[in-house]
């Protein structure tokens, strides 16, 4: 499946490296399109073996899957107008460790437009309590097919 | 009448307290506490009113000066202190903003940091058939907190929940706290904590459909006595400004 994925950087994570790792594994023997963009490219922590972007590529990205892992780069790809499926891989709950406007908060979990994954039953429950949508499924490690599965 | 407002230090409550002189027939003026002498005198107003703790801060002579702050003197009130002399009963501010919102619907909500929220609630915390919110303007990484909120919309959680948490008030406070005046004001159905034990009974009949709005002062009571209005208008009779504080609770509800 044609997959663009939108991160803040390139830099040390353990979220990077492990979604990284994967893409890179993936695009091996792989014909499906899978690009990375993101908002800041001055550091990088392992090579990517994809292309990569800056993150103004979302505004033109058609017709594809068009995924964040976060609450401010899902309020991002909200804003473009562009025929792709958008989601949120949410990776961490991010509404405790910053604070935010709940209704900000609620408004963007609860836009109809945005297909969620959580990673754990934990994460789906604090999500629900917050605005009570339900994720379509959880999956504890980042595996593009094992996400597109969820998709379908 | 001309009648200055000068912010030391933003404070929403002594900005809902100014606001009750939006609606009488004067001129009125707003500045920080930055503003010179020679520009007060150009404005030449009849009362100022600031909220600074530093004595002698307003050196304009050719007005009433009254302070909102902490400082014991005949002209300073306090909301804060309740043993003051001047000390200013709560109040709320008048809304006639619509608080049915889907989107602030729980079970329980308590509004407020985190840390004084008693331990004897962590099992409704932790029953995830129960939907607990907890809002407060500074993240903290506990269950159930759901950001933050601007001050008008705090109502909108108080009305559209079951139940509303209170903290008990400390022995210098007044039993009728700010919040428990907006928590009634709004419609909510306020639970304060004061034993553990009867605290958990009482969120456990609230989520049950019990009412503990009868246990307090009636919304009614608190639109009649308890406002902005109110409040400025006992500050300005209790100065001698009689007829200022009689046009104040005139325009309350203009």
């Amino acid at each position: 499946m044609k997959t663009m994925i939108l991160l803040d950087n390139l830099g040390f994570s353990e979220q990077n490296y492990d979604i990284i790792k994967d893409v890179n594994e993936f695009v091996v023997d792989s014909i499906d399109e899978i690009s990375i963009v993101v908002n800041d490219v001055s550091s990088k922590i392992i090579e990517v073996n994809t292309a990569v972007n800056n993150v103004a590529e979302i505004g033109c990205y058609q017709d594809g899957l068009l995924m964040c892992t976060n609450l401010i780069n899902a309020d991002h790809i909200l804003s473009v107008n562009t025929s792709s499926r958008k989601v949120l891989y949410l990776w961490d709950v991010d509404w405790l460790h910053n604070t935010f406007n709940f209704e900000w908060v609620y408004d963007v979990l609860t836009n109809d437009k945005l297909d969620i994954i959580v990673r754990s039953e934990e994460h789906k429950r604090a999500l629900k309590m917050l605005c009570g949508k339900e994720p379509l499924g959880v999956l504890q490690n980042f595996k593009l097919e094992l996400l597109w599965n969820l998709l379908e | 009448m001309k009648i200055l407002m000068l912010t030391d230090e933003s404070d929403m409550f002594y900005h809902i307290l100014l606001e009750a002189l939006n609606n009488i027939d004067a001129t009125v003026g707003h500045s920080s506490m930055d503003i010179s002498d020679s520009d007060i005198s150009q404005f030449d107003p009849d009362v100022i009113i600031h909220n600074s703790e530093k004595t002698d801060v307003v050196k304009y002579k050719d007005a009433i000066s009254i302070g909102v702050n902490e400082i014991d003197s005949p002209s300073c009130f306090s909301y804060r202190n309740e043993s003051s002399k001047n000390y200013i009963e709560p109040f709320i501010r008048i809304t006639d903003q619509d608080l049915h919102d889907v989107r602030y619907k729980s079970d329980i909500v308590y509004v407020g940091s985190p840390s004084l929220l008693p331990d004897c609630v962590s099992e409704f915390q932790s029953d995830s058939s129960i939907n607990f919110k907890i809002i407060h303007n500074t993240n903290i990484p506990i269950t159930n907190y759901c950001g933050a909120c601007q001050f008008e919309n705090y109502k909108k959680f108080f009305n559209m929940s079951k139940c509303v948490l209170v903290n008990k008030p400390s022995p210098e406070e007044s039993k009728l706290s700010f919040k428990l005046l907006d928590v009634i004001y709004s419609g909510g159905n306020p639970v304060i904590h004061d034993s553990d034990d009867k605290f958990v009974e009482d969120i456990r009949d609230a989520l049950d459909g019990k009412s503990f709005r009868g246990d307090f002062i009636s919304k009614a009571e608190i639109k009649e006595r308890y406002t902005n209005y109110d409040r400025m208008s006992d500050i300005l009779l209790k100065i001698g400004l009689n007829k200022l504080s009689k046009m104040v609770l005139e325009s309350k509800g203009k």
